[in-house]
């Protein structure tokens, strides 16, 4: 090679006007994809979603005739809502003309606080809905005439006001369960979404560190 | 936005912009893409301008930031990382410069890793080592150690091109 890096670059841009700037078309409406506005726009459809859902689940129980239910879990979900919305305004604090490192060091830390925060919100919400669920079931008709049908059909099987013991020990044992494994069930959930871009970010970091060890 | 603010702030400085959309992209539609998402922010982020630095280093961190952080989904939904190697024909598209030793070299600096493209495309602009640490956010130290380490490679790259 005749020529040095340098010098190729200077020599190939001499005139820095020369360069041909590509036409600026409805800029503003343009869709943002950099990683940022993506990642806000997604959790803006999950909210979406989740508004839907609250809805298609109320009227659905008040359609089988368990409205109090579908009030309570309408209420729970909303609660989703407003929480992701006051995480996604803090995102839109982050500093886009900081330097690169902490750019994306504070994009991450906010990514950090947004998992740490539902998960440990799913850790309660898991089993609340599973529990919710299970006592309205036994309070309906099919659930009190399984029960009834077990209680006469097992009396060996120890009760409790007249209920077979190992339900209310197979609901605690679940609603644990989902306890335990929330944020195990959250990250499958968002490395689902978001697991690429979460990749590419470590990536990034950990490169950029590299420079400084 | 307005066409005054682009033309007033952003248009003189076009030149970086291409510079360094250029590095991350591998297609023409790629470029247009990135040159107007850096628009874009810089316009958006226009009112936090402190004038702590100079306009065309605000410019260079913006471009930078979205160009690292821009991820661009291709036809087949697979993702193409800026670090992916170029693919097949995709030198003709881009090939925008008349001078072909500068499409060798932009060919090389698309195989580097996408912060080590940061480094060394801010080195060539001649920026001295702490700007280009305050840029990236790094030690001031290691940037020269790294920029010779990213030239050797660059060489080695630019050396198999021709041969």
């Amino acid at each position: 090679m005749s020529k040095s890096i340098e010098s190729i670059w200077k020599e190939g841009f001499v005139d820095d006007n020369a360069l041909i700037a590509p036409r600026i078309n409805q800029l503003y409406q343009q869709k943002s994809k950099n990683i940022v506005d993506k990642l806000i726009r997604t959790i803006g459809y999950n909210l979406i979603g989740l508004i839907i859902g609250a809805m298609v689940i109320f009227m659905g129980l008040t359609f089988v005739g368990a409205p109090i239910l579908g009030v309570i879990l309408g209420i729970m979900i909303f609660a989703l809502v407003v929480i992701g919305k006051r995480q996604v305004r803090q995102l839109e604090l982050l500093d886009k003309d900081d330097n690169s490192y902490h750019y994306l060091k504070s994009f991450d830390g906010w990514l950090k606080g947004f998992i740490a925060t539902y998960t440990a919100i799913y850790r309660y919400f898991y089993p609340a809905v599973f529990i919710l669920c299970v006592t309205r079931f036994g309070f309906s008709d099919i659930g009190r005439s399984i029960i009834s049908g077990l209680a006469k059909d097992y009396p060996a099987i120890p009760q409790l006001f007249g209920i077979p013991v190992v339900f209310p020990v197979g609901v605690i044992i679940v609603a644990f369960s989902l306890a335990y494994f929330a944020a195990a069930i959250y990250r499958l959930d968002m490395n689902s979404l978001y697991g690429r871009q979460f990749a590419k970010l470590d990536e990034l970091i950990k490169d950029m560190e590299a420079i400084q060890e | 936005m307005g066409s005054d603010f682009y033309q007033s702030m952003i248009l003189p400085h076009a030149g970086i912009i291409i510079k360094i959309c250029r590095a991350y992209t591998n297609s023409q539609e790629d470029f247009e893409d990135y040159y107007q998402e850096v628009c874009l922010q810089i316009w958006r982020s226009n009112d936090r301008f402190n004038q702590q630095c100079e306009w065309s280093t605000w410019v260079y961190k913006i471009s930078l930031n979205v160009c690292l952080t821009y991820l661009k989904k291709t036809c087949n939904h697979h993702q193409i990382f800026a670090s992916d190697a170029l693919p097949a024909g995709a030198q003709q598209e881009v090939a925008n410069f008349h001078d072909s030793s500068i499409e060798q070299l932009y060919t090389a600096i698309r195989q580097l890793s996408e912060v080590d493209r940061a480094v060394i495309l801010l080195y060539l602009e001649e920026k001295s080592y702490q700007q280009i640490a305050d840029i990236i956010g790094t030690n001031f130290n290691n940037i020269g150690v790294r920029i010779g380490r990213i030239k050797q490679r660059l060489n080695k790259i630019l050396n198999r091109q021709e041969s």
